[in-house]
């Protein structure tokens, strides 16, 4: 279903990514841990092109591409089969809250007026926003512009979804109803998901499989039970430690 | 020496017939300098290749130079070795010269209108598979407009005081007329303050109509 290999991007002269090859099955909910800066983020966006990636082979459903030889109808073709989640929301500002859910349904997909707006009211029951309908952005909390973003992307039915930090910039307080919606999310669909995140207890949680980042490259993968209670790796087995320690 | 005031009640009328002369150059130069510093602006955002390094000589020169010199390069200076330039109206010279003088101003404007709408509403917008236009012209111009407002309508009320250069052409708006008043009658305190009068109300008209438009474009979304 996806399938990545060799993937390379450096800004400048700093590698970030040093050749990443994985695959993931239709369904498959991957969590995507380990220490900042190494490359996580980047990973995401490389696969729908918000990074340009240096090279590599990328495959989401039916499309492949190499990194070293695509075509700009290439690029829009594997956005179209994915959809991202912000650390920071990015909600259309202009937009009210069911325009945000309907552009790329109109813009994009051509669907009519009607049909949209049922899947808007669909989409804002499921994340249980469907009374903020008409208000912009501006007047939501984070967690509900999160969960908006979050509406917005189901909405496009993509067979990817991607989730960078979606909770980071939230207040403490505000994360488990996003985190909620999240794994709603994960047992009701069979959509395959990618999420980064530094919430280890809900990585576990809703995660089929956990891959494990360092310094650019995947160091150990495997399932939650696998990776939290025997990680084979020393990188890993540091970082978790680590992480326990700050809790 | 006394102010003669029923000179100015007596003259006003006459000077204030020539406005619209006055706003046929400033809207017409409006019009045209929105449409030019726009595909301009766009050009600059995506870096067209050859395109973006001559606009910025054009910006370069045009900024680095009077506009009363630009004029007279138009009008008198072309008109030397063009022929298109030999028959155009000082009118339509005016125009010209105003609108490639404050299209080097506005394009700036626009820009960092443009630059100051975060990089996280492009990137969503191609997240959901727009196009670098599509996503332009539904999310990211509409933002920009409500920041380019306030700075837009300046550059606007600059460009109608400049119209008034356009009496160095020859052409007659309400600037030339009360400097032929002045040079009939002597009274130049008078002939000139009736322009002064003309100028700021037309101002503030815009300036009301910006925070209008401000007040509308809130309302139609957000922050």
């Amino acid at each position: 279903m996806i399938r990545v290999e060799g993937l390379k991007k450096s800004f400048g002269s700093l590698e970030v990514l040093k050749g990443i090859s994985f695959e993931i099955n239709k369904g498959e909910v991957v969590a995507i841990i380990g220490p900042s800066g190494t490359g996580k983020s980047t990973l995401l966006r490389c696969l729908n092109y918000l990074e340009i990636p240096d090279e590599g082979i990328i495959s989401i459903d039916d499309i492949t591409i190499d990194a070293s030889k695509i075509k700009k109808r290439e690029i829009y073709c594997l956005r179209r089969k994915s959809a991202m989640i912000f650390q920071n929301f990015c909600l259309f500002n202009n937009k009210t809250v069911s325009e945000n859910i309907t552009l790329a349904l109109e813009v994009v997909q051509h669907k009519n007026k009607a049909e949209v707006g049922e899947i808007a009211s669909d989409v804002l029951r499921k994340v249980g926003l469907e009374d903020k309908a008409n208000e912009y952005p501006s007047k939501l909390s984070g967690g509900q512009q999160q969960r908006v973003a979050i509406g917005r992307a189901m909405a496009l039915k993509p067979k990817l979804m991607m989730f960078d930090e979606p909770t980071s910039a939230l207040d403490p307080y505000l994360v488990g109803e996003v985190l909620s919606v999240i794994k709603r999310l994960t047992k009701e669909h069979s959509i395959t998901m990618m999420i980064v995140t530094h919430e280890m207890s809900f990585a576990k949680d809703v995660a089929d499989r956990i891959i494990f980042m360092d310094e650019g490259h995947i160091i150990e993968s495997g399932t939650p039970n696998q990776i939290f209670n025997s990680p084979k790796e020393e990188k890993t087995k540091q970082f978790l430690n680590h992480y326990v320690e700050e809790k | 020496m006394k102010i003669d005031l029923l000179y100015v009640i007596k003259q006003f009328p006459i000077v204030l017939s020539y406005l619209n002369v006055t706003l046929k150059i400033t809207i017409l130069s409006m019009i045209f300098t929105i449409l030019l510093s726009l595909i301009i602006t766009i050009i600059r955002y995506y870096k067209v290749r050859i395109l973006t390094p001559i606009i910025n000589v054009y910006i370069d020169v045009f900024r680095g130079t009077p506009l009363l010199v630009q004029l007279f390069f138009i009008y008198y200076g072309f008109a030397q070795i063009s022929s298109f330039f030999r028959n155009m109206d000082a009118i339509n010279a005016a125009i010209l010269g105003l609108t490639l003088n404050a299209a080097s101003y506005t394009t700036e404007s626009m820009r960092s209108a443009l630059e100051a709408i975060p990089k996280g509403q492009t990137e969503a917008g191609l997240s959901v598979g727009m196009t670098r236009l599509q996503v332009l012209y539904h999310v990211v111009l509409p933002q920009a407009a409500r920041v380019a407002i306030p700075v837009l309508s300046n550059d606007f009320i600059a460009l109608l005081k400049n119209s008034s250069m356009a009496f160095t052409l020859g052409v007659r708006e309400i600037m030339g007329q009360a400097t032929l008043l002045g040079n009939g009658s002597f009274k130049f305190f008078e002939a000139y303050l009736i322009v002064v009068i003309i100028y700021f109300c037309i101002s503030k008209l815009i300036n009301i109509g910006q925070k209008k438009l401000e007040k509308y474009l809130y309302k139609q979304g957000g922050s």
